[in-house]
Formats: structure tokens, sequence, C-alpha cells
């Protein structure tokens, strides 16, 4: 009996246990649909409750009741919401009855608390990767920038509920995520698009920006392509004149002088790779199509260890790299210039393209005209450019892409004579021409959710090339006798490169990037061959420098460190390392970059970095060539050396005001110059031409910018100093450099007057370059008594850069519209450079002239003469996009 | 938050304009120029610097006190002297501070000091010992109607001094005699020399610069401490029968003597030209601008046409 009754007692019990365990189970299938953003956990319960009549016990010290939840369920169990709680709230559950209790989940599963989020931020009609967006996870209260291939990775709790991104010239996107795991995700970002209506902008196109290091200026290329340029060639260079701490040589010279530093010191890179000479027509416009360009960077100082090789700043430009999903293009027509861009898929989403060309044509339409003012029958210049780049997307994980760009500048003239007698006739023609060609090959590897691999391999080459010839004919004996003689002068730097760039992000607090990067030098310093030919001979004369060949590479890591949530710190080492001739160079170089946000709207900043140049371009003094040659550090002449240091603040005055001041300090070292009185016409081996010394320079940077609004705009202010001091140059003492401007002013503003019109304005004043003139003299003593020549002449007191030229300033205006017609937009730019016609000298000279004396006779004396190279000058351009 | 813009706007200006810097010329800076030498008067020249603008003559300092010393030794005061004509020779000795009867030495040094109220002008210098030389004819040619070959084309040979840097000028002018029996001839330069020789061949040559004569001006790189022959022609004038006599000077120059004179040459021929460096002309007086510089001449003569 008591066996049955245990039994049946037992068999209840199971039963009992049974049904419980259904009605529990059936408790957690209920089905309930939640759309809940940024609800609190009350509020979820609570609606919950509402729809299965599940209570929730809890105890409050144990739960936060009001944290927030982001969760979209559509008729899913209970159970589901509850593993999410779970998962990603460490919220943990126990059904009791009908009642569930909420309680914090264990350790365990705290270690899996924390995933890596990456991916590539991109913009959404043209799939293109977007440089230096920014992604924020506001319950992590952390953030990071995309790097130069759009990627990012963070890792952070597994709470987070959303991403917000965000980047100049595009809208704000707030993405809602329920990641579990790693994951690697796709962020696309809508361009702003103005509405008919809108007239205050709503945009943020910042130079200012407080997420850059010190030192960093980028700039949007909205800001480029709308700033007012000479000839309306839009031109990148000449706008980062425009900033602070940064100076055109003279005018019309897309040259950077940036802190003091010489226009070699800069390291010019185009999608990664060194581009040597960044400039056309001696420097009055850039290699750079503004067409071509969708980022741009200016480093000035606290250098990331990553960047190596020059002295004073890292200019690092990225070209487009085509549309993903659908086929665009422009057509621009200019004064002097033409261009053009078409960029699509060749596969969608996979493959795409990017081709742009310029090419100026005043060869074409003027070239006769521009021989009638020189002394030759014909001569014509022209200069091209072409951009292109593929980039294929083999996954999300392997990206290639090849990238290419060539530029050339032609000029010709020929000039030919004939006797009165037609029996002598003589011809000259010269053939000057350079150029940069530039191949890149780039493979982009996501090894991890967190770290990112860069390869490369390059190919970079810089050439000059110059060749005249004289023919001659006469008649002998009624017979015709042919004389020709020909130069022909080269120079030239080829660079093959290669290199492995990893970023790693270990956590939220680090971001590590480490790579290895190898250089090929071959230096070309100069080769004159002379050629005379005769009817009856031939003589060939070749004076070769012989061409230097170099190793560079460097290692580097560098450490992005968010130390607190108030102080961040970027801490690097560059080791470099250069044989050449038998003789190796080397460079332990530290970097340190630091940020303190002592305010939401004040932050403070540091830098500092030790930099040496292996390469360097020797130029003359009173004239920038295109012959100036790239020669590197060799046995005798040791690398170029830099310490410098900067301190700074930026301050966001309001929602639309920001300002920052930065000063700066820079000592440099065996820099190159030409001996005093080298003369281009010297055929002497360069290094026997040179002097290696010192340099100084020091400044305070200001900028004021309004970055929304109808105006917008900046004031950049830089009050500086720079000097040299050279053992055998100026006697040993120091001298300003050359372009040394104590003062350096420059205000842009843009003016959106309607959606269709738009006005732009630039006023630029700077102190006049420093310049060698000589305006003292004394009498010299050359003769001695004894011998018969005891007369004078003058010494003139010729202190290096000792006369300054009056102050330089001008005014550009612009005048653009832009309409939409359809799938066609046209714009037109009309502008005016140098608006009330400013006569800025160009160059100034001391000539032997005479004057008029009391007695009406002349007395020889010195006279000057200043030289104003363009005045008033209207442009008008034409652009179509489709 | 615009009112505070303003007046920072404001204070920028305000501070932008007070930092303006004009460009300061000093024109009246002191020039003190002398080459003293065994062989002529002791003369320091004071004069100031002008703007080249300035077409006025040079005029020189003479309220000015001051003392030479050689090798540290106080030699006396020097006082301003009126220029004055010397027998036998065509150019007169100009206006300038001298010590009445010194003669320099050879091998010693030289300092001065020249007080103009509260400032000092100083320099100093080294006159360098005379170098021997003799001279071998090649091969004389006298042609009439032949510029280029109407010359003396001779060898000349030297001794450059051991262990220390040496730096020479090689010059010469032509005496031309009336008359057979004249023990005064009229001298002058010609305007034609010429040598292969590797050091004159890369040396400075001042054909046409500065009015100064035809010299080399080289020093002893390729030959340090050794002896040394130079080929060198000579254009010593229309040959009209006339006696003539070839002078040749060799004269040992200072260092500071060669940069001077080289700097000066570099400035003037580069003084215009864009593709080459300008020159800073070499200076070596304090408080001032100029040269006070030592040499030693070495001359040999020879005689041409009938006696």
């Amino acid at each position: 009996m008591s066996s049955i009754w245990k039994g049946l007692l037992m068999l209840l019990a199971i039963s009992t246990f049974h049904l419980s365990l259904n009605a529990q189970e059936s408790l957690l299938s209920k089905k309930i649909t939640i759309k809940c953003a940024q609800c609190t956990l009350e509020k979820l319960m609570s609606d919950v409750t509402e729809q299965t009549k599940i209570k929730f016990a809890y105890s409050r010290s144990q739960i936060n009741v009001n944290q927030k939840i982001t969760i979209t369920i559509k008729e899913k169990e209970v159970a589901y919401l509850l593993n999410i709680l779970k998962e990603k709230y460490q919220i943990s559950y126990k059904l009791i009855g009908n009642t569930i209790s909420l309680f914090p989940e264990k350790s365990e599963s705290k270690r899996q608390s924390k995933i890596n989020v990456s991916g590539y931020i991109e913009d959404k009609l043209s799939g293109e990767r977007l440089i230096g967006a920014n992604v924020y996870f506001p319950e992590n209260y952390i953030g990071t920038v995309s790097n130069d291939y759009g990627f990012f990775s963070l890792p952070v709790g597994v709470n987070s509920t959303e991403i917000v991104c965000s980047f100049v010239g595009y809208q704000n996107k707030i993405i809602p995520i329920d990641f579990l795991k790693d994951t690697l995700i796709r962020i696309e970002l809508n361009p702003n698009i103005e509405l008919e209506e809108v007239v205050i902008r709503a945009t943020r196109d910042e130079v200012i920006d407080k997420k850059m290091p010190i030192g960093m200026i980028r700039v949007p290329m909205a800001k480029i392509e709308s700033t007012p340029v000479i000839l309306g060639e839009t031109d990148v260079l000449k706008v980062a004149q425009l900033l602070p701490g940064v100076s055109e040589g003279s005018e019309g010279n897309s040259g950077l002088y940036i802190r003091g530093g010489s226009a070699d010191q800069n390291l010019i890179l185009l999608d990664g790779i060194t581009v040597y000479n960044p400039n056309h027509l001696f420097g009055f416009f850039s290699v750079f199509n503004a067409d071509a360009i969708k980022d741009f960077k200016i480093i000035k100082g606290g250098f990331p260890a990553r960047y190596g090789g020059r002295l004073s700043s890292v200019v690092d430009l990225r070209m487009r790299e085509g549309n993903m999903k659908e086929f665009s293009g422009s057509v621009s027509i200019g004064l002097i210039s033409s261009k053009a861009y078409l960029e699509g898929p060749i596969i969608k989403d996979k493959t795409s393209f990017f081709i742009s060309a310029r090419r100026t044509y005043i060869d074409l339409i003027a070239g006769n005209l521009v021989g009638n003012f020189t002394d030759f029958d014909e001569s014509n210049y022209y200069f091209y450019d072409i951009n292109a780049k593929i980039n294929h997307k083999f996954s999300d994980k392997h990206r290639l892409y090849l990238s290419y760009y060539q530029g050339r500048d032609n000029g010709d003239s020929e000039d030919r004579n004939e006797g009165s007698d037609a029996k002598l006739k003589s011809e000259e023609i010269s053939n000057l021409s350079w150029g940069n060609s530039i191949y890149g090959l780039r493979w982009n590897w996501l090894m991890g959710s967190n770290l990112f691999l860069n390869t490369t391999i390059a190919y970079s080459t810089y050439d000059y090339l110059n060749e005249e010839i004289f023919r001659n004919q006469y008649i002998v004996e009624d017979d015709w006798t042919n004389k020709e003689y020909s130069t022909e002068v080269q120079s030239g730097i080829d660079i093959f490169s290669s290199g492995l760039d990893f970023t790693w992000i270990p956590s939220a607090k680090h971001q590590v990037r480490y790579g290895v990067k190898y250089f090929y030098h071959t230096f070309n310093t100069g080769m004159e061959s002379k050629k005379f030919i005769s009817a009856d001979d031939t003589n060939e004369q070749v004076d070769e420098e012989e061409s230097i060949y170099a190793n560079e590479g460097n290692i580097f890591i560098e450490d992005e460190m968010q130390l607190t949530s108030k102080f961040s710190a970027n801490l690097g080492l560059h080791y470099s390392m250069f044989l050449v001739n038998g003789k190796t160079y080397n460079s332990f170089e530290p970097r340190l970059s630091l940020k303190f946000d002592v305010t939401d709207k004040l932050q403070l900043n540091a830098g500092g970095a030790i930099m040496q140049q292996y390469t360097q371009l020797l130029s003359f003094s009173r004239i920038t060539l295109s012959s100036d040659i790239w020669v590197p550090a060799t046995e005798n002449i040791a690398p170029a050396k830099s310490q410098q240091g900067s301190l700074g603040a930026r301050l966001s005055i309001n929602d639309n005001w920001s300002c920052s001041v930065e000063g700066y300090y820079k000592k440099m070292t065996d820099l190159l110059e030409y001996s005093e009185s080298a003369s281009f016409f010297e055929n002497d081996s360069w290094q026997d031409r040179v002097e290696q010394g010192d340099g100084e320079s020091y400044g305070l940077e200001f900028l004021v910018e309004r970055s929304k609004g109808k105006i917008t705009g900046w004031l950049a202010y830089t009050l500086a100093e720079s000097t040299r001091q050279f053992e055998n140059i100026n006697n040993g003492e120091t001298f300003p450099y050359k372009y040394d401007k104590r003062h350096d002013l420059n205000i842009v503003i843009d003016y959106k007057v309607t959606k269709h019109w738009s006005v732009n304005a630039v006023w630029t004043y700077k102190t006049g370059n420093a310049e060698t003139l000589g305006v003292i003299k004394y009498p010299s003593n050359l003769g001695f008594y004894g011998d018969v020549s005891t007369s004078y002449d003058d010494i003139i007191y010729q202190k290096r850069n000792d006369y300054r030229m009056p102050a330089y300033h001008r005014l550009d205006i612009s005048v653009n519209w832009k309409k939409q017609k359809e799938k066609l937009e046209h714009q037109v730019a009309l502008g005016v450079y140098n608006a009330y016609n400013r006569d800025n000298p160009y160059k100034i000279s001391l000539f032997d002239g005479s004057v008029q004396n009391s007695e009406g006779g002349y007395i020889d004396t010195k006279v000057i003469k200043e030289k104003s190279l363009f005045g008033i000058l209207p442009a008008i351009t034409y652009t179509i996009n489709f | 938050m615009m009112k505070k813009i303003y007046i920072v706007a404001i204070l920028f200006t305000v501070v932008f304009f007070s930092c303006e810097e004009e460009t300061n010329i000093q024109y009246n800076q002191y020039v003190v120029n002398s080459f003293f030498s065994e062989s002529v008067p002791f003369l320091i020249q004071t004069t100031n610097t002008v703007s080249v603008f300035d077409t006025a003559t040079y005029f020189s300092i003479k309220d000015m006190q001051g003392e030479l010393y050689e090798d540290g030794e106080l030699v006396g005061n020097l006082v301003f002297q009126d220029s004055y004509e010397r027998e036998g020779i065509p150019s007169e000795v100009p206006e300038g501070f001298t010590i009445d009867g010194f003669t320099p030495q050879s091998g010693k040094e030289y300092r001065f000091e020249l007080r103009h109220g509260e400032i000092t002008i100083t320099g100093f210098d080294i006159i360098p010992d005379a170098v021997d030389f003799t001279i071998t004819d090649t091969n004389t040619v006298l042609d009439d109607y032949d510029l280029m070959t109407n010359g003396i084309e001779c060898l000349i040979n030297f001794n450059d001094p051991p262990n220390e840097d040496n730096y020479y000028l090689l010059g010469y002018n032509v005496t031309d005699f009336s008359d057979e029996n004249d023990d005064i001839g009229w001298t002058q330069a010609y305007g034609w020399v010429k040598s292969d020789d590797p050091a004159i061949e890369n040396s400075y040559y001042q054909q046409g610069l500065l009015y100064t004569g035809y010299r080399f001006i080289f020093s002893d790189q390729y030959f340090n401490g050794k002896e040394y022959t130079i080929p060198v022609s000579f254009f010593v004038g229309h040959n009209s029968g006339q006696r003539k006599n070839l002078n040749i000077y060799l004269i040992s120059i200072s260092e500071q003597y060669y940069k001077y004179v080289t700097s000066a040459i570099n400035q003037q021929e580069n003084n215009d030209d864009y593709y080459a460096e300008p020159t800073q002309v070499y200076n070596n007086i304090s408080n001032g601008f100029g040269i006070f510089a030592g040499f030693s001449t070495s001359t040999y003569v020879m005689e041409f046409g009938a006696r």
C-alpha cells in the first residue's frame, strides 16, 4: 500500500512539476512586440507586463531600472527578450511562478561584455570611403575617426545601442545596434542636400577640429573649391597657403613654406606616395588637380611616428576612388585650361575607376602671341595632368587600389634667321620639359576585427630635361655647309618604395600603428651632353655627375592613447637608416602629441618631434627653377635634422565660432645652400658648391573660424621669425630666411547669398620677402702703392637678405552661380584676382643708372627696379557636372 | 558674444600694426681700408658707408684718435695726413692715418684701434713673408701685327713655404721708355695675361674687374709646401722698337687679403645674376667695414729692346 501511495504521490509530484514547468515554459514562450528606442528598463518591463501579464521582481539596489534600453522585436517570445537583456545589459533572470526575478549577471558573462565594432564609412551615393569621419558610441563615451581608408574599429560594451556617425559635408547618422559579437559594418552617409528654402547652411565645414592632433589641419574640399584663386584654377596648395603657419614664397608660387622651413622640407604625399615637384609653371600652379583630390591635410608639428624624412611638414593628399554606384563626371572650361573627370563602376559595388585630366592651352590659342613678346619666332608652353585610380573590393576584408599620376610641363621655342644675302641661315631650337610620374599599388587587408593592414608598393619619379640646338647653314663656293651644335641637360630623381602599415586597436583607449618602409633612391644630379656636328666631324662631350644610389629604411610605432576621459596622447618612435656610398646614417626620432580637454569647449595641446631629412632640394636663393636638383646626404654631406616643439589651445566659442592659437619653436641643422658666388652655369660637382648650416624659426599662429551659417570663413594670422646661419655665407652672421615673414594675415569669407549664388573673398597681407639687394656702398682698397693702380671701386654691402620688399597685400573675389537642371549641375565662377590692382613687387634689383645733376649733366648711380607680376586679373570658369 | 569678438578684433588689429617692423638701414657706418707692407707707406684710410644712390664722392673721417700695435706692443699714435706725391711713383699716396717714419715688418702682426666718439674701430692682420721667384723666358715674341702673340711666355718658379696656407697675387705691368737712355719710363698695365696652369686657371683672374691691373690671385692648394713652376704669357704692348721693362710681381698676401679680394671679385661678377648666389664681401673690421690686411712683394724685372 505504502508503495502504491508512494508511487502515486511520486507520479502526482512529477506531474505537478511537469505541469508547473509547462506552465513556466508557456509563460516564457508568450509572444511580444517591443519597439523601444532609448526607453527605460522600467518602461520595457511595464510593456511586457501589459502584453503578457507577467510580473517582474527585482531589487532597485541591484538593477538600474532607469537605464536606457534600445530593442526592437516583433512577435518574439519573452525568452528572446530576456536573453537579449542578459547578453547585452548583463541582466539575468529567474522564473519563479508567474514572476520573473531580475538580478545582475555574474562575472563569467562580464568577461564577454566587450565586442569589437569595426567597419567602413562610405558616401552613400558613390560608395567612396570617407577619411576622417567621426564615429561615436554615446553609451560608452568613446569615439574614433576613420583612417585614410575609411576604416574604423572600437571595442565597445555589448550594452551599446547606437553609433553616431558624422562627417563634414554629410548628414549625421544614428545607427541603432544590437550586436552580441565582433561585427564588421558599413556605414553609409548621405551628402548634405540643400533645400530650396534653406538659407542657413546646415553643414559644418570646420578647419579647426578638436579631434585633430596638434599641428594638424584638414581643409574640406568644399572650402578649397569655393576659394578664389588665380585665373580660376582651383588649387589645393594655394588654399593651404591661407592657413596659419603656411606661407607662399613669392606671388603666385604654390610652394609651401611652413613654419620657417623651405619648400623641400614638406613631405608631400599623394595616396601615400612622395611627390617631388608639386609645381607647374615655375610654381604658379600646383600639380594637384582639385577634381582628383578627396582629402587634404597638413601636419605642421607633433608629427605622428608613421611620417618621416622631412623637417617641416607633411602634406597628405588622397585621390578620389571612383563611384561604385553610378557614372558621374564633370567638364570645366577656364581661361587658360580645361579639365574633366569621369568616374563610375566597372563592376557595381565591386570595382570602380576614376580618371581626370587637365591641360592648359595657352600654346594653342596664343602661341604666336607669346612669340611676339619674346625674342623667339615661336614660343609655346603648356602643362598637363592625368590622375587615374582603380579600386577593387574583393570582400569586406580585402581591397586593392591602383593609383596613377602623370604631370608634365613642356616649353619650346624656335628662332630662325636668314642673312640679307641669303648665304647664311641660322636656327635655334629650345625644348624644356619637366614632370612627375607616380604609380602606386595598395592592398587593404582587415586581418581581424581590430587589426588593419595597408601594404604599399610605389614608384615615383621626377625628371628635368633641357635641350638646345643651334644650326648654322652657309654657302661656301655654292655649296651649303651645315653645322649643328646641341646641348642637353638632364637631372632627376627616382624612388621605388614599399611598406607595411598596421593599425591595431587593442582597446578603446589605444590605437597602435606600426610598420616598416623601404625606399630605393636614384639621384641623377646632373648630366650635360654637348654635341658638335660639322660636315666632316662629329664631336660629342658628356659631362655627367655620377648617379647616386641610396637605400633608406624606416620602422615606426605609435600609440594613440586615451589616458583619461580628458587627456589623450600620441606617443611614437620613428627609426630610420640611410645607406649611401658606403656611409650609413641612423636616426632615432621620438614623437609626442598631447591633448587635454579642459572643458567641452577648451582644449590644450602640445607636441614635439625630432626629424631627419636625407634628401634636400638644392635651389638658388634668387630664383626657383625646375632644374633645381634633389640631392642626397652623402659621405660628405650630412642629413638635415630638426627639433620642434609646439604648444596650443583650441576654443569653441559657440556653435558657429571657434578659434585656436599655437606657438612653435623649431631648430634645424645641416641645411643645404649653395655657396656664395655659386653659379648655375658652373660645371663643378654640386658637392663642391654647397654649404651646410643651421636654421631657427619660431612663431605664434592664430586662427578664428566661423564654420556655420550664411557667412563662413576664417581669419588666420601668423607672427613669426625664421633665420639661417652658415659658417661660410654672410661672413658667418645670422641672416633672415628669404621667406621670413613677420606678419602673415589671411581673411577668407564665403557668403552664401542664395541657394544658387555665393560670393567668396580672400584678403591677404604679408611682410615683404627678404632680398639680398645691397643698398649701402663703401670704397674698396684693391690697389696698393708701388703698383700703378690705386683707383677705387665701390664695395656693395650686400648682407644676405638684408632688404625687405614692400609688404604684400591683395584682394581676390569670386562670384559663383550653381544650378541643378535635371541630371546636370551647371556652375559658373567669375573671379577677379588682385581686385584693387596692387603692384606687389615680385623681384627687386639694383641696376647701374644715372641721374641728372643741377648742371644738366648726368651722374652714374644705382637705381632700384621693381618688377610686378600680376595686376588685376579677371577669370571665368564654366563647369558642368553630371 | 559678437561684442567680445569685435573687441578681440580691435585688440588684434592694434597689436598687428604695432608690431610692424621697418627696415632700419644705417648708412653712416665706419669704413677702414688698409693694405700694409714693407714696400709701401703705412696708411689707414677712414671713410663711411653711404647709400648706393648717393652720387657724391667719399670723404675721409679725420677727427679720429687711435694707435697702432705691433705684436701687441704699442708702435705709436695714428695721425691723419693729407695726400702727397712720391718721386718716381705716378700715383699719389692718399690721405689717411699714419705714423711718421714707420714701416711695418713682414712676419709681424699689426692691430689698430681708432676711436670716434664712443665708437672704437679695430682690426688686425699679419704681413706674410715675401716669396722670391725666378723667371725663365721660354719664348719671347714681339709681333706688331698680332696682339695675341705680342708678348712674352715665361716660367715663374718659386718655393711655397711649408706647413701653412699661403696666398698669392701674380701681377705685372710694363714700363715703356721713350728714349733708350731714359731712366724713368711710363709704367702702365696691359690687358692680357694667360696661363693654363691649374693653380692659376681655377683662380680669380681680375681682368677688367675693379681696374686694379691684371693679376691672378690664387692659393697654394695645389702645391702646398712645394717648389712650383707656373707658365704664364704676358702681353707687353705694341712693339715700336723702344726699350721696355716687364715688371712681374709675386705678392704674398694674408688670408684676410685673399678673402677680401676674391669675395669682392665674386660680388662684382654675380651682383645682378639671378642664376648665381650673392656674395658678401669679406670684412675684418670690428664696428665697421673694410679691410686691414698685410702683404709682401717680390719683384722681377725683364728688359726688352735695345739699351
